[in-house]
């Protein structure tokens, strides 16, 4: 179990996370400039915080007010770093045991051996990385990283130096070695489907803070803020007035929503994720719950689906457009076309009502 | 012909491509890895070799290296006969190849990825690091110092001079004795070892130019 909290200045930009990690996966998502590789190269102990402390399974790694900073190699902590890092003048050979020099010679070339097969470089042991593919730097790097059985592991966005092609396979790879890693995982990401995807806990991250933390639907589903809305994908962000123990006005429609409602009269952001928003066959509006009216006013071709902007009827422009998902068949089906009138539904239990940030208020 | 300055030459600048190469190196990482106030003015100083004439500089390692200077006269105290000594030479030498050692290096540590290191220091202590990835990394760049190093220091002339002065058989290097035969009007003695200087510089800077570069 990874506990940390601490405050680190650099610049203008202040670095101040707080975040429980526990075994298993967990992904630091944000955008760049966000804070993450700030943020794992002060747990990895190649920068030293300014305040705070970093407690690894019960072991303290930092604590700046009692003076500890554990140097990095003494950590425990594993690091793969972005486009690996490897030590190009060391055979795969030298780069997984670089970090064994305190093992007894046999344990080490144990070790070794163990995980060459492990990343089925069996017979790459005397290559050099140069030599390498993309695919095989990367495990050579995984497994740098997790030979010296660290507690936890790093992952500074892993897939960001393959292209598209390789990236899924190479995700799934990972996936696969991480398996048997018994220790917590962090890994860094910008992708939002990478982080989805691979972790089970997602935290995210803006501005040198976590903004929300917690298990990854939770975190989609249910964006405390705005801001984190906006980072998840809950693109569609409204303002509407709560008008009875569950329904919300927006702009004069009428909402149900699941979710409790703070008292009758409180204007309240609410979101709902795209792919959430249903389109209603007009034949089948009558007995739905939040069907709303709206027209077309944009669509564009994704690879799997369609975005569809729709702007209700009657509403003021202000309240803005809804965005869809659609998927291709359906589209086809009800020959979409911008400009036409279309029915949608607004789930009530896909209605997340947001709390006011501090900024706001 | 007399090989005395020859093997002089050579002996010195072998000295001082060590002396200068072990302190080159130090400075060059203390000037890369470090942040110090005042480490600008440390490294100008380190350079005014460079961009002093090399009377001025021998002048005043004269005076400070001199019997009645404060660091000669200490060292005479201890049995240790500097100015107009082979030792003088060596330090002339040194003092001249110095910034060449510590621009090259300089330049070659700053080309090492330092995510390279970094993830070095994750797995190893710091001196283990410098001894293993960050030498060797930058083994290129500093090679081409050291060479830098001794040709200058085969070729130094001004501070050897003020410092070690000429004196034939005891401190007369290749480049003060071609001057001594050139003033003593023997063209041939002086083109000899002018032959000499080239071709020794030019075969350095041939192997230089022949080293493989590291694998990436």
């Amino acid at each position: 179990m990874l506990d940390l909290s601490f405050a680190y200045r650099t610049g203008g930009f202040v670095l101040a996370p707080t975040l429980t990690a526990d075994r298993g996966l967990t992904a630091l998502y944000g955008p760049s400039g966000a804070g993450k590789s700030l943020t794992l190269l002060c747990l990895a102990g190649l920068l030293r915080p300014d305040t705070g402390w970093v407690r690894l399974n019960g072991r303290t790694l930092l604590d700046a007010s009692a003076g500890i900073h554990v140097p990095a190699h003494q950590r425990k902590v594993g690091v793969v770093f972005q486009e690996y890092a490897l030590f190009p003048h060391l055979t795969v050979v030298g780069n997984l045991s670089y970090g064994l020099n305190r093992l007894p010679r046999a344990d080490a070339q144990e070790r070794v051996q163990a995980m060459l097969r492990l990343l089925r470089l069996e017979g790459f042991a005397a290559r050099y990385p140069g030599d390498l593919s993309g695919g095989q730097r990367q495990r050579v790097a995984l497994g740098r990283g997790l030979i010296v059985q660290p507690e936890l592991l790093l992952l500074d966005e892993p897939l960001s130096a393959l292209d598209q092609m390789e990236r899924e396979r190479l995700r799934d790879e990972v996936m696969e070695l991480l398996a048997g890693f018994g220790g917590t995982t962090l890994l860094v990401t910008h992708s939002l489907q990478e982080a989805y995807i691979m972790a089970k806990e997602i935290a995210v991250i803006d501005g040198g803070r976590i903004l929300q933390a917690g298990p990854r639907e939770e975190v989609l589903r249910h964006p405390r803020t705005r801001r984190v809305a906006e980072h998840v994908g809950a693109s569609n962000i409204f303002q509407g007035e709560v008008i009875g123990p569950s329904t919300l006005s927006w702009h004069g429609v009428l909402l149900q929503v699941d979710e409790p409602l703070p008292p009758p009269g409180s204007i309240v952001r609410f979101c709902v994720r795209p792919e959430d928003v249903r389109l209603v066959w007009p034949d089948r509006v009558a007995g739905r719950v939040n069907v709303v009216s709206g027209r077309l006013v944009r669509e564009a071709k994704r690879d799997v689906d369609y975005l569809l902007s729709v702007r209700a009827d009657g509403g003021p422009a202000e309240a803005g457009d809804i965005t869809i998902h659609s998927p291709e068949h359906l589209h086809f089906l009800m020959k979409l076309q911008p400009g036409m009138g279309v029915w949608i539904a607004l789930p009530p239990d896909r209605l997340h009502v947001l709390e006011t940030e501090d900024a706001e208020r | 012909m007399d090989a005395f300055p020859i093997l002089f030459s050579l002996r010195v600048a072998a000295l001082s491509t060590l002396f200068a190469g072990v302190l080159g190196i130090g400075l060059a990482w203390v000037l890369t890895r470090t942040r110090f106030p005042g480490r600008s003015l440390l490294e100008s100083i380190l350079l005014l070799p460079l961009v002093l004439p090399p009377t001025v500089v021998g002048f005043y390692l004269l005076l400070l290296l001199g019997r009645s200077g404060p660091l000669g006269a200490a060292l005479e105290a201890a049995g240790l006969e500097i100015v107009f000594t082979w030792r003088a030479a060596v330090i002339a030498a040194t003092v001249a190849s110095l910034p060449l050692v510590v621009k090259a290096v300089q330049a070659a540590f700053e080309a090492v990825d330092p995510r390279i290191e970094a993830a070095a220091h994750t797995l190893r202590s710091a001196p283990w690091v410098f001894a293993t990835v960050t030498l060797p990394l930058a083994w290129r760049g500093i090679l081409a110092g050291l060479i830098l190093a001794f040709a200058r220091g085969l070729g130094e002339f001004g501070i050897t001079l003020m410092l070690a002065g000429s004196i034939p058989g005891r401190t007369q290097t290749l480049a003060l004795a071609i001057y001594d035969a050139v003033q003593s009007n023997d063209l041939a003695q002086a083109n000899r070892l002018a032959l000499i200087t080239i071709l020794i510089v030019a075969g350095l800077l041939l192997f230089l130019n022949r080293l493989p570069r590291v694998r990436l």
